[in-house]
């Protein structure tokens, strides 16, 4: 995997998890995503995310994609 | 992205199990092979209490039958060397190349076992595989065909005092083999294209 990504989508999900006050093994838990891929989302290293992956992220944290994701400018 | 090998694993111990049973079956033939190779070449099978008598000539693989006329007793030992030794070398080429592509299995089913089915080693030893049945299923024919001309040479025109009834092969080419290497080829490609679409899927959530 190459360290440099080719797109400039930001995941705020670090920011997501701290407002709620919860901790990525819970939400681990809670989405019965692998604690692996919910790394890679937050430290932005993902290259693409499941329509099934972000639904299961919104509803557990009650929050929408156009929270969890931005595009960086330039 | 590789997968550590989990102990307990079904399909490691199905993997386990089908490399020894690949094992079991190429020292079987490989034995089976070189004594029957020997043998051709030596012109006498194996006698565990007395002198090894001489082998009939319709052992000879490419011959289809060899009734000899009445005093006539005449067997492999009878042949030149090289004759023999044409008429062994496809056996012996076969099993040479089933122990070498049993080799390169086994090699496959262990990266299969260790979740590394589209690595690039699979790629390797299946290309290796197609090579192998091919080009030795090429040359085994290529092989027989001389076996073939050398015995036809030393027997026609047949003596009909000599033998009764006599009759050697049409020179055979071993396609099972060559179509199990183009099967292999095709799997090749068909990893390839695997490793492809597991590299797309490396950092997908």
């Amino acid at each position: 995997m190459s360290s440099e990504p080719d797109h400039r989508i930001v995941c705020h999900l670090d920011r997501v998890l701290e407002e709620r006050g919860v901790t990525l093994t819970e939400l681990s838990e809670r989405t019965g995503i692998t604690l692996a891929n919910l790394s890679i989302l937050k430290t932005n290293k993902a290259r693409a995310i499941r329509f099934t992956t972000l639904t299961a992220i919104c509803d557990a944290l009650d929050t929408t994609p156009a929270d969890l994701f931005s595009l960086r400018i330039g | 992205m590789s997968k550590g090998r989990k102990s307990g694993d079904p399909r490691s111990e199905a993997t386990r199990l089908a490399i020894g049973f690949i094992r079991w079956l190429a020292i079987l033939g490989g034995v089976v092979a070189v004594v029957q190779f020997v043998a051709i070449v030596r012109g006498r099978s194996w006698s565990s209490n007395s002198a090894d008598p001489p082998l009939e000539i319709q052992y000879l693989p490419q011959i289809t039958m060899a009734q000899p006329g009445a005093g006539n007793s005449m067997t492999a030992v009878d042949l030149s060397w090289w004759i023999r030794l044409s008429a062994a070398l496809p056996g012996l080429l076969q099993a040479v190349l089933l122990l070498l592509a049993a080799l390169l299995l086994v090699r496959i089913l262990r990266a299969i076992a260790a979740h590394r089915s589209f690595g690039p080693e699979v790629r390797r030893d299946l290309s290796g595989i197609s090579l192998l049945l091919i080009l030795g299923g090429v040359a085994m024919a290529l092989l027989d065909l001389l076996a073939v001309v050398l015995l036809t040479q030393t027997f026609y025109p047949l003596d009909g005092r000599v033998w009764e009834r006599f009759g050697i092969e049409l020179p055979s080419v071993p396609v099972f083999l060559i179509a199990l290497g183009f099967v292999a080829s095709a799997f090749m490609y068909a990893i390839r294209d695997g490793a492809d679409l597991e590299k797309e899927a490396v950092g997908v959530v």
